[in-house]
């Protein structure tokens, strides 16, 4: 199908007053949960998921990705106003958009980072339009060994450019989550692996209540620390058609800036493993790398808060991408949103284009419409949004962890999966402090399975060598890439120690 | 007193890693990690990722070990009580869930966590817990049609 007609059908997906709904109400959950410092997007996509088996699949996906977009506007208001964080992917907007808010231009600062984040998406919605079908056509022809070798490269990713976490602890991260896939009965023999002889464990761990755990709770836990150091302080901001005009005026005065950003953004998130966070630092220091008067930065450089939301943005959406045309999720999140699909029974992947038009359009559509959905609501509702912060933390945490219980209860009908989200609520906390990072066993444990058969069965095709998967056109380049990535460390190591030689000479 | 500080847990859980990856080494060398019939055996992709976790641990321990004696503590103490007190109701939550049902335990937990923890008025806080639990199970239990833990008065004397 070509993009037009594709996106016809799309519209008239979105369009169906069900869908919308469904759509509107994802924005508005992402909306509240990118507000709170206490969720995050990615535990929000977990939270809701297993409620998404009682919707039609085309609903879901539009609300659980509208969630993703409303997560990242909401997140702008909380690290504007209130000087912290109201998602990883917002953190980097501290350093320059409360310095504005502070200085008394609080809704320059919001309406700029609105602004440009309408304008990533626009940009990286129709990029993802037209690239999506020739993604699809060229991964038709992937064998096991070139799924691996992506597979691999994204793992590869979060060891070579990981958020500022050891790349020894993302590696031990990664293969905890292999292991946990592993659980249960083995995909190809159906013996029963790792298990210890329990019953229990024989359905394996469910990547639901695990992350709920690692990321909902955790994070929890995490504020709950906040708790002891007292009040934070509010910014009032108040959005008005002035505010609108000088940020489109702004924005117009640096749109190559913008255009850089969203490129690099989006192909960021298009990268298979990591997505919106690492991207809003990068667009980050894009801005500060050319901008004019670089000692601005930190002080309150509108530059500073345009880049990063655009890129993160752009991110947001490339994500996506390698998710539907794949199977492989550029980003955490999307590696939630994926298994969401596997659990609607559908199989993310070349196919899907040509099986379920209706559903691949529906989202793509709903990439425009929710951004507009978010956009409209963060100009019209800043106050009323910003207000969320003033709901006592001694109410919302109980209700989090009720809403947490029943989406890990609802998936199997099983206790033990929301002992499996306390369980894993601790010790994510522990790891968080130790900066653990929670996204790569997500990532391994949503792609155990497909990479361990593409594994095997590269070896098999290879009788016994994995040479074969140097040999082949596509995955030897990919291959060579994800050795790079993983070894990049380890360069930036040595280059370090060189050149601290190299000054004490 | 000395708290716990953030190098002694970085040995604890670096170690921990280590001890889980070789029970898992031994479990995947018994289910077989060579070749088989159907070409690569069960046991051999969790034998690799085992070796990979393990060896990371160690490293993670060396390099704590060689960062010296000087460490930040783990978490203020001040902190840590904040932890527990909010991840100690939690888990009686879940542990009366068995027996009062997902919709008791949730207006329970809301009420009592609110008027202990937040200090807030308690019958403005049990008549706000009350209709969230009673939306939740319109919502949930009709509209959603999930089926969660009941009481164990479900059927005799209570609805949910």
């Amino acid at each position: 199908m070509d993009p037009i007609s594709g996106l016809t059908l799309g519209f008239s997906q979105v369009f169906q007053p069900y869908n919308l709904t469904f759509l509107f109400i994802g924005v508005v959950l992402g909306l509240v949960i990118g507000v709170l410092p206490g969720l995050g997007g990615t535990s929000g996509v977990a939270i809701l998921l297993p409620l998404t088996l009682f919707i039609h699949p085309n609903a879901a996906i539009m609300m659980l990705a509208g969630l993703y977009w409303g997560a990242l506007y909401g997140g702008v208001i909380t690290s504007i106003l209130f000087n912290i964080p109201g998602e990883p992917w917002s953190a980097v907007l501290v350093f320059d958009g409360h310095p504005l808010a502070r200085a008394g231009r609080a809704g320059l600062a919001l309406t700029t980072a609105f602004v440009s984040s309408l304008f990533a998406a626009f940009v990286s919605n129709v990029l993802f339009t037209f690239f999506a079908v020739p993604l699809a056509e060229f991964a038709l022809g992937f064998g096991p060994p070139e799924i691996f070798a992506i597979m691999l490269m994204a793992f590869a990713t979060f060891v070579g450019i990981g958020e500022g976490s050891s790349p020894l602890k993302t590696l031990i991260m990664i293969t905890a989550g292999f292991l946990l896939g592993a659980v249960g009965l083995d995909l190809v023999t159906g013996q029963p692996r790792l298990t210890f002889g329990t019953i229990t464990l024989l359905t394996g761990f469910n990547f639901v209540p695990v992350t709920i755990g690692l990321f909902g709770i955790a994070e929890l836990l995490v504020s709950a620390e906040e708790q002891a150091r007292g009040k934070v302080e509010e910014i009032k901001a108040r959005l008005g058609w002035y505010d609108l005009v000088a940020a489109v005026r702004e924005v117009g005065r640096r749109l190559w800036l913008l255009i850089a950003a969203t490129l690099m953004g989006f192909w960021v998130g298009v990268m298979p493993g990591t997505g919106a966070t690492p991207a809003s630092f990068m667009g980050y220091g894009l801005a500060r790398q050319y901008s004019r008067n670089p000692e601005r930065f930190g002080k309150g450089a509108i530059e500073g808060v345009m880049a990063p939301q655009a890129a993160a943005d752009a991110a947001g959406i490339g994500s996506l991408l390698p998710m539907v045309t794949l199977g492989v999720p550029g980003s955490p999140t999307a590696a939630v949103i994926m298994a969401g699909l596997f659990m609607w029974g559908l199989i993310p992947g070349p196919k899907l284009f040509q099986e379920r038009p209706d559903f691949v359009w529906g989202l793509v559509g709903s990439l425009y419409v929710g951004h507009l959905i978010g956009f409209a609501l963060c100009i019209l509702a800043t106050p009323l949004l910003a207000a969320i912060m003033r709901v006592p933390y001694a109410l919302l945490t109980p209700f989090i962890v009720m809403i947490s219980i029943l989406g890990a209860y609802a998936i199997n009908n099983s206790l033990f999966d929301v002992w499996v989200v306390l369980i894993f609520g601790l010790v994510g906390y522990i790891l968080r402090k130790l900066k653990y990072p929670a996204a790569p066993l997500i990532v391994a444990l949503v792609l155990g399975d497909p990479t361990e058969s593409a594994f095997r069965q590269t070896l098999i095709m290879g009788h016994g060598s994995p040479a074969i998967l140097f040999s082949r056109p596509i995955s030897g380049p990919l291959m060579g890439v994800a050795i790079l990535l993983f070894l990049l460390p380890l360069i930036r190591a040595v280059l370090t120690r060189r050149r601290a030689q190299v000054q004490e000479a | 007193m000395r708290l716990l500080t953030s190098r002694h847990l970085e040995l604890l859980v670096g170690a921990a890693f280590v001890g889980v990856a070789l029970v898992l080494i031994r479990e995947s060398l018994l289910l077989g990690a060579g070749w088989g019939n159907a070409g690569p055996q069960p046991g051999l992709f969790p034998l690799i990722s085992a070796l990979v976790m393990g060896s990371s641990g160690l490293l993670v321990c060396a390099q704590a070990a060689k960062d010296g004696p000087a460490g930040s503590p783990f978490a203020g103490k001040s902190e840590l009580v904040e932890v527990i007190k909010v991840a100690v109701p939690m888990m009686v939550a879940v542990l009366l869930l068995p027996y009062l049902g997902f919709y008791v335990v949730m207006a329970l937990y809301m009420g009592l966590f609110a008027t202990w923890y937040g200090r807030m008025r308690w019958y403005l806080v049990f008549l706000l817990a009350i209709a969230v639990a009673v939306i939740a199970f319109y919502a949930f239990e009709q509209g959603f049609k999930v089926l969660l833990p009941k009481s164990l008065l479900y059927g005799y004397l209570l609805p949910f």
